[in-house]
């Protein structure tokens, strides 16, 4: 899911800066002091949970837990995965530096979505059916980050169909996997500090 | 509650920093090297896995003259026809893509010349250079042991090409920390910065 640079073309990769950089404004101008130390923490988790790979021929697929960022950060998501996947870049060459915004779109837009359709009602929910709309943002996320990197391909003329389909049957499992993990922490934190379910904006 | 949190975020950094070496993400890979006219190579994952479907487009220059399959190994074999720059390109469709050069210098005198245009690297005009330094030994034959020598050799270097390919991609728990740290240190500086914003704001007041 960490597109590198040369693959997408100079159009895409500059769509999406743009893209990201209102996206990073918007969760900057909206976050509060007090949370700050919950963005930096929910940063460093995804920067070691979107390390970990999980072998899947041809290639491995990772963790993104992007939909767990969305219900704690909202747009707050953007500058929180920006830093992440910038120091990932830098520090492991994974994805390219020049595309990086559409790494960060690709990530956070479907943050945002899941944030904007789940954090509410999660709040609002027993603990059970919080983890179940847990569940279902972190997969939705993940399908989501699958169409939009095929978005950007397609943008690239490489088709959309393709990419889309080699995109959602490789990261299948990682749907349940993070649906999974998502519901729990979701779970665990609805029943332990609820609070931190508000969305920052 | 708070000692709850706090464990529950110590055991998802654990499950990350401690989980088994050869799961740090990926990122798609590819190496190959020169024997003779033959060059063989194969695709991996930055975690180790070899990558067994896919197809190497073999490019000289801008122009896309063969492709080669990846076997259930993950490797490739493609027998040069030119004394040029080779660009091997994977691409996996999803957005995945890997590229490797063998140069012309890697490749035997034998082959017929090859486009001059192709940019050549520092090594290869070194080695250019000491091919027609040595024409006569060339173009009287070596002896079968000395042959059998230099093959050896070559495939020793070729291996240490690999390990040295395969440690650039080696992480260990120093990146990782130091990755969190830097985290740690922007949401710092971030404090810092929305703490004299707000200072600032007051003092005007």
């Amino acid at each position: 899911m960490h597109l590198p640079d040369g693959v997408i073309s100079n159009t895409a990769a500059g769509a999406s800066w743009a893209v990201c950089s209102a996206g990073v404004a918007i969760g900057l101008r909206g976050m509060k002091s007090g949370r700050i130390p919950l963005v930096g923490v929910t940063a460093a988790v995804f920067f070691v949970c979107t390390l970990i790979a999980i072998p899947l021929p041809p290639a491995s697929v990772h963790l993104l837990l992007n939909g767990l960022t969305g219900i704690l950060l909202g747009w707050a998501s953007f500058p929180a995965i920006l830093v992440a996947l910038a120091l990932q870049a830098v520090q492991f060459g994974h994805g390219g530096v020049f595309a990086l915004g559409a790494n960060t779109v690709v990530m956070s837009v479907p943050a945002v979505i899941c944030g904007a359709l789940f954090s509410r009602r999660i709040k609002n929910s027993q603990t059970r059916r919080a983890a179940i709309y847990g569940f279902a943002a972190g997969a939705l996320s993940v399908f989501l980050s699958c169409i939009m990197q095929a978005s950007l391909l397609c943008l690239t003329d490489r088709g959309f169909v393709t990419p889309a389909m080699v995109l959602l049957g490789a990261h299948m499992p990682v749907m349940f996997i993070d649906g999974a993990v998502t519901a729990w922490v979701v779970g665990f934190l609805h029943r332990v500090k609820p609070e931190m379910l508000d969305r920052l904006d | 509650m708070q000692r709850n949190i706090i464990l529950f975020l110590a055991c998802l950094f654990c499950a990350g920093i401690f989980f088994p070496g050869r799961a740090w993400a990926h990122k798609v890979k590819l190496f190959a090297a020169a024997d003779g006219k033959k060059i063989e190579g194969f695709a991996y994952t930055s975690d180790g896995a070899r990558i067994k479907r896919g197809k190497v487009a073999v490019m000289i220059g801008d122009n896309k003259i063969a492709e080669v399959d990846l076997d259930k190994k993950g490797e490739f074999t493609y027998e040069a026809k030119t004394k040029d720059d080779h660009l091997f390109r994977l691409d996996l469709g999803d957005g995945h893509a890997a590229s490797f050069t063998v140069y012309a210098s890697e490749l035997p005198d034998s082959l017929p010349g090859g486009d001059k245009t192709v940019q050549a690297t520092p090594d290869a005009n070194e080695n250019a250079a000491e091919a027609t330094a040595a024409p006569a030994s060339t173009a009287t034959g070596i002896s079968q042991d000395l042959a059998a020598e230099i093959k050896q050799l070559r495939q020793q270097v070729t291996m240490l090409r690999e390990e040295i390919d395969a440690y650039r991609e080696h992480r260990n728990l120093q990146d990782i920390i130091g990755g969190i740290g830097y985290i740690l240190g922007i949401t710092g500086i971030a404090f810092m910065l929305m703490k004299r914003n707000s200072t600032n704001g007051n003092s005007k007041a």
